[in-house]
């Protein structure tokens, strides 16, 4: 049947040729990695470079200004991306994992451990995590890229596991994995054979909402003082407010993260709304 | 089940979702490493009084005691109201300050929350039934609900109250206690001036991730085939409008409860940038002040609130959906 899922491939992609939602975000995104990637050999400072410069507003020397301590706000920003984006993406990927596999198990097996795991789900969407991970940041001895990525990860699979619990446990009553077990195949065969194939797009789905849900988190994190590094996005614009940077009106200091932060986390999330228009035809409106 | 099965379910639901969050307030700062060596490092390096408030905190955390105890007097203090004392306030309680702080944040979120919730599925409902509206509406309903709540709260100040002086932007903490004490009209338009803003970016951001949740939930509903059929058997197109808009409400009415609790943490930022005394103005503070005793009673108070709204959200949909009602489905 190759020829069929050639036609469903092609399908597809003359679909997102033509969605401009699907081109406009996923340049933004790709401008901004981009931006993080080679920003800092853009720049002759560091984030914490100190310059003669205090309060200046954006010039050839210094595209987005400088600071009230003298530091360039665009070797800043360059670098807050990196850190930022990086706690983003281990995250999104231990969030996504965890949800994938522990909804896969859930929706398979029934039982106590869905139970379990369905309880758990409700926790976590009654207490919200991000005040968990504010009483775990707190106490927490080092708070570094890993270690914030972890944090944010470990909390925020519910809604991945929820969404992959529900798919796979209307796979499970179909006539295809029933045959499955029937032809005496184990657990794992059929779990790896029959379901993981057919939830794997949505995984990668799954895992560009979990960025644009982790970076919103950590952006938050960060404004609250818990960034893994001094000038992550959020702990720049945290900066500019703590020091009256609003108020004495040195719009550049928080204006241009601030942008870029909105700009990250839109695209991704209509990035996700245009591939969910590709895949599901019953939101495309034609 | 019915009805009767479905609340005894979600009343022992939210019994273990409670004592959960208590034991993690409890445990957390215990667990990770000695929090007293934690809160004194952080305090700054050649403390001369390290060795006093070592002690001090030893006692008042209870840490000299077995584990099982501290737990137990963890929540006999708490069942007394006794959240210990506040270390950047100057030994005031916590509990009397988040007791005001509670309070100041009904006044904002409750009417935030309905305002953007009633406004946000108007215009998604909209924006799915006219298409040159969607055109213009949709970009700037993405940006709004995908905003953090921080991100906006510092734009609208900076443009409304530094820009254009509209709103102040000093705020005197006083005019919060004059309107608990002795509230006057003058007081009273003091304290809107300074509420207005936070509630703006609190209605703003949330609204948008009401509409554009309502928009796709109505384009899906529009496109099925009930209403196909509707529209063969020829109903009017706001008729088609109106059973899918009844379909499409349901799932708004449950999603109250969780996006009370992402606006409750997005309010942690916006008090803070507006000098709103709210339950996350303090636990700010608290945070950059190095506040133990204020942060875990911010935090556990925040917590309990959502999980009281939650709950009541549940019942409310328990009640007003038809198929929970009669126990088709659970």
């Amino acid at each position: 049947m190759s020829w069929l899922s050639d036609v469903r491939a092609s399908t597809t992609i003359r679909l997102l040729k033509k969605n401009a939602k699907f081109w406009t975000s996923f340049s933004i995104v790709v401008f901004i990695i981009v931006l993080g990637v080679i920003g800092p050999y853009l720049t002759p400072y560091g984030p914490r470079t100190p310059t003669s410069a205090l309060m200046s507003p954006p010039s050839m020397q210094h595209p987005f200004g400088t600071d009230y301590f003298g530091y360039d706000v665009f070797a800043e920003t360059v670098y807050g991306i990196r850190v930022s984006l990086s706690v983003g993406v281990i995250a999104a990927l231990i969030a996504t994992i965890i949800g994938v596999v522990l909804g896969m198990i859930a929706g398979l097996k029934g039982g106590l451990i869905d139970a379990a795991i369905d309880t758990v789900i409700n926790i976590l969407l009654a207490i919200p995590p991000i005040l968990i991970m504010i009483l775990i940041a707190v106490y927490m001895g080092k708070r570094g890229i890993i270690e914030m990525g972890l944090l944010v990860g470990s909390l925020s699979w519910h809604w991945t596991a929820r969404a992959i619990r529900s798919q796979v446990a209307s796979m499970k009553v179909s006539e295809y994995v029933s045959m499955s077990f029937l032809s005496g195949n184990s657990f794992i065969k059929v779990l790896f054979k029959d379901i993981l194939p057919n939830i794997a797009s949505y995984s990668l789905l799954a895992f560009v909402i979990q960025l644009s849900n982790a970076i919103m988190t950590i952006v938050t994190l960060e404004f609250l003082g818990f960034g893994a590094t001094e000038w992550s996005l959020g702990a720049i614009v945290q900066l500019a407010v703590l020091w009256g940077g609003i108020t004495l009106g040195i719009w550049w200091w928080f204006t241009f993260p601030g942008i870029i932060i909105i700009a990250l986390i839109t695209s991704l999330y209509i990035l996700v709304v245009s591939l969910e228009e590709v895949f599901n035809p019953r939101l495309r409106r034609e | 089940m019915g009805l009767a099965g479905y609340i005894l379910r979600r009343i022992l639901l939210y019994t273990i979702v409670f004592f959960v969050a208590l034991s993690i307030a409890w445990l957390i700062p215990r667990l990770l490493g000695n929090p007293i060596a934690i809160i004194i490092a952080r305090l700054g390096p050649g403390q001369a009084g390290a060795a006093i408030s070592a002690s001090y905190f030893m006692q008042a955390f209870g840490l000299d005691k077995p584990l099982y105890l501290q737990y137990l007097l963890f929540l006999q203090g708490l069942l007394h109201g006794d959240l210990g004392i506040s270390v950047w306030l100057l030994g005031k309680p916590v509990s009397s300050i988040v007791f005001k702080a509670f309070i100041f944040d009904l006044i904002l979120m409750a009417p935030a929350i309905i305002v953007s919730w009633f406004i946000g599925n108007y215009l998604g409902a909209l924006a799915a039934r006219y298409r040159s509206l969607d055109r213009i509406l949709l970009p700037i309903l993405y940006i709004l609900a995908t905003t953090p709540y921080f991100v906006l709260a510092m734009f609208l100040q900076w443009v409304l109250s530094v820009q254009y002086k509209i709103f102040p932007t000093v705020v005197y903490s006083t005019i919060f206690d004059q309107l608990l004490t002795n509230p006057s009209w003058d007081t009273f338009t003091a304290f809107l001036s300074t509420w207005f803003l936070p509630f703006l970016s609190l209605v703003l951001i949330s609204m948008g991730g009401w509409a554009s949740g309502m928009r796709s939930l109505m384009i899906y509903e529009l496109e099925s085939n009930y209403s196909k059929f509707m529209e063969m058997l020829g109903l009017s197109e706001r008729k088609i409008s109106a059973y899918a808009f009844r379909y499409a409400i349901n799932p708004q009415i449950t999603g109250l409860g969780i996006q009370l609790g992402t606006m409750v943490a997005g309010a942690i930022a916006v008090e803070y940038i507006f000098n709103y005394p709210g339950l996350g103005y303090f636990l700010f503070n608290a945070i950059i002040n190095n506040d133990p005793f204020l942060l875990q009673g911010a935090i556990l108070v925040v917590i309990l609130m959502v999980i009281a709204a939650n709950f009541i959200v549940d019942m409310l949909y328990a009640i007003l959906d038809p198929r929970i009602r009669i126990g088709v489905v659970s």
